[in-house]
Order: C-alpha cells, then structure tokens, then sequence
C-alpha cells in the first residue's frame, strides 16, 4: 500500500469493510506515486458496446485497445458521438461492455455484480460529472463525505473532519454549510471534486468536468485536477476543449467507437 | 395525426408507469361515482320483484274467516280493488336439527293461479297434499337446509309433528324477504294442508291490490272491505291496524336507504380523495415538461398553443380513464346491488345500467383531468423563459422551514436522512399524498367505529331485557284468559309478564304501541320526565312516554298531547316520559296496559309474554321455552318465541354483515389512498432515476437505495395516518350522527385506542407491500442508464 489508502475489502456482502488504515492524513502528506508499477491500472481489450432502442442497435465502442498506466494525467477526445463517454464509463463500470474485458487496478470489473462495482467505485474511483448532481437536500459538507457514509470505511466521526480537508483543498472550506442551490456553478463543481475524493480514489474520472464552467473558472478547475495529478492520482477527463486537451500528458482520441492511432 | 396529437400520445407512452397509474386513478375516481347508481339500481331491481310478485297495496288480518269463492268474488268488486288473494298463515315450529325453530306456514288457495302476493316457484313443483314449498331463504341463512325431495317436520296446532314432503323452493318477497332480524323459517303450503296442520280452516289475511293505491283512497277500501265482511260473515274486527303500502315502496326499502345514504358519504371521500390525486399526478406531468414547455416558448409557440396541447394530453388521459372507470364503476354498482339484494331481499338483483349516473361519471372522468390540469399549465407557461431553460444538475429542493427542521435530524443513516429530506422537495405532492392516506386511515377508522358502536347498541338492547323469552301471539291476536297460567305452570319458568302490542298511527306516522306493567321486564331508559306508575295502570290513565324517535319526528315533549289511532279510532294521551329505549328503532309508543286495552276497545286482552326462567344455562331456556311452547299450543294458542340469547346472537352477527360490508366499500378508499403511495414513490424513483445512478457512482448499495425511498415513503404514510386519527374520530362522530339520524338508532360511540394501533399496522404494512414494485424498479436501474434518463 504505497500511498496509505485504506484497504477496503470490496466483497459486496461484507456489511463493514476492515480498514487498516484510516484516510485522516493531510493530502500533502501522502506516499508518491509507485511509477515503478508492472501492470498498468486500467486496461480495455477489445471492448465493445452497443445499445438497443427498440429495433435500433447502435454499435457505441466497436473494440477498444488501450492502457492507462498509474499515475498519468490523460485526456479522451473525439467528435460528438464517437464514444469517448462510454469509455469512461466502461472504465468506472457504470456500464457493462457487450464484448471484451475491463481491467482496472487489477481487477476484471467487466465481471463484477452491480452491489461489487458500487463498492469499489465508493472505495477505489471518484467520479466528477458534467452537471455536478449534488444532492440538493444536503450541505457542502454532506455531499463531499457521501462516498464514506455509502462505504463506511471511515468512522462516522472521522467523516465530516476528512470531507472538511476536501472541502479546503478546494477552496471552499467556509462553504461547508451551504446548500447546493446557494452556490454557483464552479462553486458545485469543486464540492463534486470533494466528493470525488472522499475515499482518496487512486482514480479521479471526469465526463466533461468543466462542460458547465466559465473558461476562467474552467482553467480553476483543471488546476486542481493537475494539483491532485501531482500528488499521485491518476485523471481520466473527457473534454471537448482542445485547449484543456493539451494540458494533459496525454491524449486518447476516440473516433467512431475506435481509439485513433 | 399531426405533430402535436403525436407529443400528445407519445408524452404519455414515454412514461408507462406513471400514465398507468393516472389512469388507474382517475378509474377510480369514476368507479366511485358509479356506486351513487346503487339506490337507484336497487329500486329498479326491487320494481321487477315488486311486479313480478304483484305485492299487495294493502294486507288486513283477521282470526281465521271461512270465505266461500262468492265472498271472495263480492270483495273484488268493491269499488277501487283490482285484486283480492286470500292466504291462511300458521305459526307455529318446525324441526330443524334436533332444535325446533320458529316457522310460518303460507297457505296458498290456488298456487297456479295467484294474483296478489304471488309466491313463485325456482325449482320443483307446487305443492301437493300433505306437501310444502322451503324458501329459498331457508337454507342459506336459516340453517334449515332440508332440500326439495327432503321432508320437513311441522308441528301441527295439536303438538304432533307431521312429516310434509318437500316438493321444490319457492320464495315470496312479503313472507321470505330477509329483514335480517327476520330468522322464521318460511314455508308455503296448500290451503288444505295449513287447516289440517292448524286444525281449523279459514283465512288469516287478505292481500288487495287497489286501482288507486294512495293512502286515502287505501284507507276507503279498508273500510269498505271490513264492512263487507261484517255484512257476509262472522267477522268483526280486523286483529290488527292494516297495513298499507306507500306507493313505490317495497319491505325493507326504508332500511336499505338508510344504508344507501351512508354509502353516499363512503362515495364522496372517495371522490375527493381521488380528484386529489388525479390533480396531483396532472401537476407533476406539467411539471417534468417544464424544460420541453420553455423549448417550445423558446422556438416561437404561444401559450394558447402550449396550453392546447397540454390539455389535449390531459383529455387523452380523462377520455381512457372515463371509459375505464365507467365499466367498473357498473361492475362495482351492480356487485355492490347483488350483494345487498340477495342480503336484504334474498333476491338476485341481475345486471343493469344507471343511464344517468354513467353520463356523471363519464363527463366527470373526461373533465377531471383538463380541469385538474389548468393550474399546472398556468404555472408552467408563466415560469420566465431563462428560469425553465437553465439546467443546474442539481434539483431544487432544500429551502424551506420543513427542509431546514429535517436537516436537524442527523443522528440517523445518511440514507435514511437523504430519504426524510426529499419529502420537501415536492411537497405538494407529499402533501396530496399525506392527505389521502389521512383520508383512508379517517375512513377505516370510523367504520370500525360506527361497526363496533352499532355492534354495542344492539348489546344494550339486549342487556335491557330482563326476560329470557319472549312469547308472541299469531297475527297479535289476544291470548286466552288462561294463557298466562298455562306459562307459569310450565317447568323452569320463574315469573311471566303479559303485556299488550298493537300497531298504531301517531300524528300521521305508523308506530309500534307496547301497553305495558308499571314494572316491565325491561330498562325503562327514562331520559325525560318518568315512566307511567302502578296508578296509572290501575286507573288507566291516558299517559305515553315517546321512544327518542318518535318524539323527535313529532316534535312532542313532556306534558303534549299525542292522538293515537287504533282499530278502534283515535284517542288522545299525555306525554309524561321520553325513552331513550331504541325499541322500533326508537319509534315506539309506550302506553299503561289498561290504557292501551281501553283504547282498542279489548279489556283485559294481551298478546306478548315476558318470561323469566329460573336457569340462565342456554340449554334450559330451550327447554323452557319447549315446554310453555307445547303448553300454549296444547291450550289453542298459536305463539311464536324469542329467546333472547339466541336473538342477541343472531341480531349482533346480522349487524356485523351490514357493518362489514359498508367497511369493504371502505376499501375503495384505502385503494385509492395506497395507489397514491404508489405513484408518489413512483414519481420520486422516475424523477431521481439519474440523482440514483450518481449514488451508485459513488458507492451507494441497492440497500442505501432501498432505504432512501423507503423511509420517504414510510413517512408520508405515517404522517398521514398521524392526520388521519384525528379526521378519523370526527368522522366516527358525523356517522354516528348521521345513523342516528337515518335509521333513527341512537349508536353508541366508542374510539378504542386499539384501532388507531391497527390503523397504523395496516397502514405501514399496506405501505411496505405497495412500495415493493417501485424499490425494486430503484435498485435494479443500471447506473449508466439511469444517468443517461432524467
């Protein structure tokens, strides 16, 4: 465990996951990342998605290749409609390929349950979406520590201290109280990247996490993605931003449900 | 098709469940008009019987009258009589089992050619010599379940049973129709075979049909008919005051309205509650067009023609829902008919349509939803442009005092918290949802209570009598001078009370006159003034005191006079006493002994015992009753029984019937009400479908999920039973009122803290079973579909 994440056991049936550590280390205070890694952390071969609407069926991925090393800050691009979202999701298990296999951390989640992926994702992703979906009944604070109270991985007292660290990376430490609606849009946003956190995920995945931004407030934001790159996670984002696409180490492109050479 | 009937249709495709759901609910909506229809499907149905059976405009009795066919010819061209039907009654017992229970024998002089009161034959033959016909009611509610090709043994005037073939089932709306107090065994005879069981030939009653049938030209013919025969025969009295039917009336119709009027309250809090609801689901269809609303604004459309459009929607749903609910609201009438004709009348009511109550429920079904819908779209095609086009990701919700206050509970589960909050979030529809389980749980709760104090009236009735049988002369004719001697030198019978009954009129209104001892065997209940005294008894003092009904009708209070008319014309009495006694469902008269035997120009005569036995055991109250039985009837009286444990029994479990089934209309409510939590965590699974798929993103398990919409929806249905305990004890307390003020029964009011802990078990239980479907729906959603929907 380099980086002193706690090991969550990821069995669905477990009722309180073992933590051997708890995540109440400061951000600054964490390991570095392990670049000497042998397997990559996510790995697709030959994915393939297709959906069916009534007697329509539209092939989204038609066999993805691609590995994501540990560590790396990456960029999926492609025109509208080429499947750069479903990659992602294929690779947070938020949905199921129809053909190939999907490796991350080590793990084949193309074979996990649904109760399996929803406990890894608590414990091992977080997930930045485009419209933020905070819930609106609760605070700043509650949204950011809704992935431990769902985990339970850290004591109940522990949580609010752990989501207020979140809250202060950042930069919205005094609005810990506040709800959804009295906050804008930016301000969403980064309690959504709080929320990402909560666990301390190995992986931060974003689906146009600035799609819903000013450009100043987007750059803001994909500063902090950088910051957190920095200290050792690994950021997937999907952008149609070139500009955003070129600060990335570096970049996928998804053309037609393939990945371009 | 154009584009806009296709959104139409398609608006209303895209979401199955919840289109289904308002259908279903405005169906019920309809169906509970339908249940208005029952008064008047039971009248047309009690019509076909009434002309089927040609029921007598007017019944006199008499003692038993030899009438040759010249007589008979002679009363039927008295002028305005249509019809005359001679029938010979004989009370008397029959064996059923090993007990022997009351029994009326009919003699009919021709059963192929009757012309009033015509008792018809459902299976086998007319009887024959020595042969009887069983009521159709016999089997099913009387426990005398000898059958066509059985044999029935009757106990003839003489004491000796006689052993009649059982030739078929017939039924007769005036003699077998089950007033449900009315548990004598009904058979129908020859003429010839009811004189032999009764030892002497002659009628009992005469059933005329009259061409003018209202009440004056009525009481003419009785006249004219009783001065016929005192001119052809050796009759001189009739026993009792004739008894003249209203016209359009039939038995048991004024019991049967009583009824009906409560159902008409069952209908309108169904009705409400359901348009509640129909107006809630209107609101939240609007509502989740709000965005598509402000595109449409957005492109150029006008509100008139988004207003349009949403109200054709809106039509779509009522014309589907109409049609839906009118072919159940006439299942739902003609069950609830049939179930109370054959209760009732022991009749089969068949099927049939209210014409006028189809249109009803047919314009209500087809309007509800536009009507319901305007607010909605007002709202909606005002809401600024920018306001509905912008989309934040995060719902709204959160703001008000209701959120505020919930956030305080932080103690419990954070899914449990989330499902606690989200009830401010569509507090409208919360609130429609809160009201109507408060409306079902107000309903449950005040028919168990109307059951429950009708159940503990009728107790009391009972408790009030100090005699364990009560005997009964045939036709209220007068015992023998002997008659009380004969009872008091049976074994096992320790005092015997004679007491005289006679039907009267009362200020223009037919009642029940009891001529009663200064001391009956029996609560007085004096609630005003006093009871008549052993003076007035020995002085025959014009004295009455008024049953609470009677002297509510007539306005007549302590120290008025009442003029009570007899057989023997009027005469006038003081009123010195109200009862609270609910005899005649607290109509009846309640006179000195002697009075009343003066009035009626019959000293000395009496018609009723009253007898204490000197057991309590059930057992020996049988044989006692057995014993003065075959002593009377040894004697030459014809008495019927009633012994009071078996008719307290009989009587409680007939009230429960009536209670139990008006409760199952009462279901209708709960149904609505359980529909409404239904479509409200229906609503609450549709709406969040992608706030459900980001739970899942970040670790929420279906569990986390269950819970969240489990505890919104356990809320709102505790909530509204907490609403619905105080509704429910108003409510118990207009029902009681309103009985009181149909039937005329004074009903006892209990609210055992018992049923509010049923209420609640029900409704929690109901709730969990409803919410099932919509749980499952929540957990199982893919989270990459469910953040796709929204």
């Amino acid at each position: 465990m380099p980086r002193g994440m706690p090991a969550t056991r990821l069995d669905a049936t477990e009722t309180e996951p073992q933590v051997v550590s708890a995540v109440s280390q400061p951000i600054a205070e964490r390991s570095p990342v392990d670049e000497g890694r042998e397997t990559p952390l996510i790995e697709l071969r030959g994915v393939e998605k297709s959906y069916r609407t009534g007697t329509v069926e539209y092939r989204a991925l038609r066999g993805v290749d691609l590995t994501i090393e540990a560590g790396e800050m990456v960029a999926v691009v492609g025109p509208s409609g080429s499947g750069k979202s479903t990659v992602l999701n294929m690779i947070t298990g938020i949905d199921r390929p129809t053909a190939g296999t999907v490796t991350v951390d080590g793990r084949r989640i193309d074979q996990m349950t649904e109760e399996e992926l929803a406990v890894w994702r608590g414990a091992r992703v977080g997930v930045v979406f485009q419209f933020f979906q905070l819930l609106p009944t609760l605070t700043a604070l509650e949204n950011a520590m809704l992935p431990l109270d769902f985990s339970r991985a850290v004591p109940r007292r522990e949580r609010p201290e752990v989501a207020r660290r979140n809250l202060e990376l950042v930069g919205l430490a005094d609005r810990a109280g506040n709800l959804p609606f009295e906050l804008s849009g930016g301000q969403q946003q980064r309690v959504a990247i709080a929320r990402a956190l909560a666990a301390d995920p190995p992986l931060l995945v974003g689906d146009e996490p600035t799609g819903n931004l000013d450009s100043g407030t987007a750059v803001e934001m994909f500063d902090l993605l950088e910051r957190l790159n920095a200290r050792g996670s690994t950021v997937l984002y999907v952008t149609h931003d070139r500009d955003l696409a070129a600060r990335a180490r570096r970049t996928i492109t998804i053309r037609d449900g393939l990945v371009e050479d | 098709m154009t584009a806009a009937v296709r959104k139409s249709i398609r608006d209303l495709t895209r979401r199955k469940a919840r289109t289904f759901f308002t259908i279903l609910t405005l169906a019920l909506a309809v169906a509970s008009v339908g249940v208005l229809a029952v008064p008047a499907l039971m009248a047309e149905s009690m019509e076909r019987e009434v002309a089927a059976n040609r029921l007598p405009d007017v019944t006199v009795t008499m003692a038993p009258l030899v009438l040759s066919p010249a007589d008979l010819a002679a009363l039927r061209g008295l002028p305005n009589v249509a019809d005359v039907e001679p029938r010979a009654l004989l009370v008397t017992r029959v064996w059923s089992g090993e007990r022997r229970e009351r029994a009326v024998v009919v003699g009919v002089p021709d059963f192929g050619r009757q012309s009033v009161d015509v008792v018809s034959i459902d299976s086998g033959v007319a009887p024959g010599a020595g042969e009887v016909l069983t009521d159709r009611n016999n089997a099913s509610r009387k426990s005398f379940d000898v059958a066509a090709g059985g044999v029935a043994r009757v106990i003839g005037s003489d004491g000796q049973a006689r052993r009649l073939r059982v030739s078929g089932v017939g039924r007769n709306l005036t003699n077998g129709e089950s007033d449900l107090s009315n548990d004598w065994i009904t058979l129908y005879a020859s003429a010839r075979t009811v004189a032999e069981l009764a030892g002497r030939p002659g009628v009992t009653s005469l059933n005329l049909r009259l061409r003018d049938d209202s009440r004056a030209a009525a009481e003419r013919t009785v006249a004219a008919v009783r001065d016929e025969l005192r001119a052809r025969t050796a009759f001189t009295a009739y026993d009792d005051l004739p008894t003249i039917q209203e016209p359009g009336s039939y038995p048991g119709k004024d019991g049967f309205e009583s009824l009906a009027s409560l159902f008409g309250i069952i209908t309108l809090l169904a009705l409400v509650s359901a348009l509640v609801l129909v107006s809630n689901t209107m609101t939240t269809l609007i509502g989740e067009q709000t965005g598509e609303i402000a595109s449409m604004k957005a492109i150029g459309a006008r509100r008139r023609d988004i207003r349009r459009l949403y109200l054709r929607t809106a039509l779509i749903l009522g014309v589907v829902g109409a049609i839906v609910g009118v072919a159940l609201g006439i299942a739902l009438a003609n069950f609830v008919v049939g179930y109370f004709a054959s209760l009732f009348f022991g009749i089969d009511a068949g099927v049939s349509v209210s014409v006028p109550v189809v249109i009803l429920s047919l314009l209500l079904g087809i309007a509800g939803p536009p009507l319901a819908a305007l607010p909605a779209i007002r709202r909606a095609t005002r809401l600024p442009l920018s306001e509905a086009l912008s989309a934040t990701g995060s719902a709204v919700g959160g703001q008000g005092r209701l959120d505020a206050a919930l956030r305080r509970l932080d103690r419990i589960p954070r899914s449990a918290q989330i499902g606690l909050r989200s009830l401010g979030r569509r507090k409208r529809r919360n609130l429609a949802t809160v009201l109507q389980v408060a409306i079902a749980v107000a309903t449950l709760l005040g028919l168990l209570s109307i059951g429950t104090g009708v159940g503990e009236t009728t107790r009391q009735w009972f408790d009030d009598n100090d005699y364990a049988v009560w005997v009964q002369s045939v036709q209220s004719r007068p015992f023998g001078a002997e008659a009380e001697a004969v009872s008091r030198a049976a074994e096992g019978v320790d005092e015997v009370q004679s007491w005289l009954q006679n039907r009267v009129r009362v200020e223009g209104r037919d009642a029940e006159a009891w001529g009663l001892p200064a001391q009956p065997l029996m609560d007085t209940r004096i609630r005003e003034g006093r009871w008549h005294t052993r003076a007035d008894v020995a002085g025959a003092e014009r004295v009455a005191v008024l049953g609470p009904t009677l002297a509510r009708v007539t306005g007549k209070g302590i120290g008025d006079d009442v003029v009570v008319v007899t057989g023997n014309g009027p005469s006038t009495f003081r009123v010195v006493g109200i009862t609270d006694n609910q005899t005649d469902n607290g109509g009846a008269l309640f006179l000195p002994l002697t009075a009343l035997q003066e009035a009626l120009g019959a000293p000395g005569a009496v018609n009723n015992q009253w007898i204490t036995t000197t057991s309590d055991d059930h057992d020996a109250i049988d044989r006692v009753t057995t014993r003065v039985e075959d002593a009377l009837a040894a004697s030459g009286e014809q008495v019927g029984t009633l012994v009071t444990y078996d008719l307290r029994e009989k009587q409680v479990a007939a009230n429960g019937q009536i209670t139990t089934s008006i409760t199952i209309l009462g279901m209708l409510i709960v149904a609505i009400s359980m529909v409404a939590l239904v479509n409200t965590i229906t609503m609450s699974v549709l709406e969040r479908t992608r706030e459900i798929g980001m739970l899942r993103s970040v670790g929420a398990r279906a569990r986390d999920v269950r819970r969240i919409f489990a505890t919104e929806g356990f809320a709102v249905a505790v909530t509204g039973w907490l609403v619905g305990v105080p509704l429910g004890y108003g409510l118990a307390r207009a029902l009681g009122w309103a009985v009181g003020q149909t039937v005329g029964i004074d009903v006892a009011f209990v609210f055992p803290i018992a049923y509010v802990g049923l209420a609640l078990a029900g409704t929690v239980a109901l709730a969990l079973l409803v919410m099932l479907a919509p749980l499952r729906r929540a957990v199982r959603l893919r989270p990459g579909d469910a953040l796709r929907m929204g």
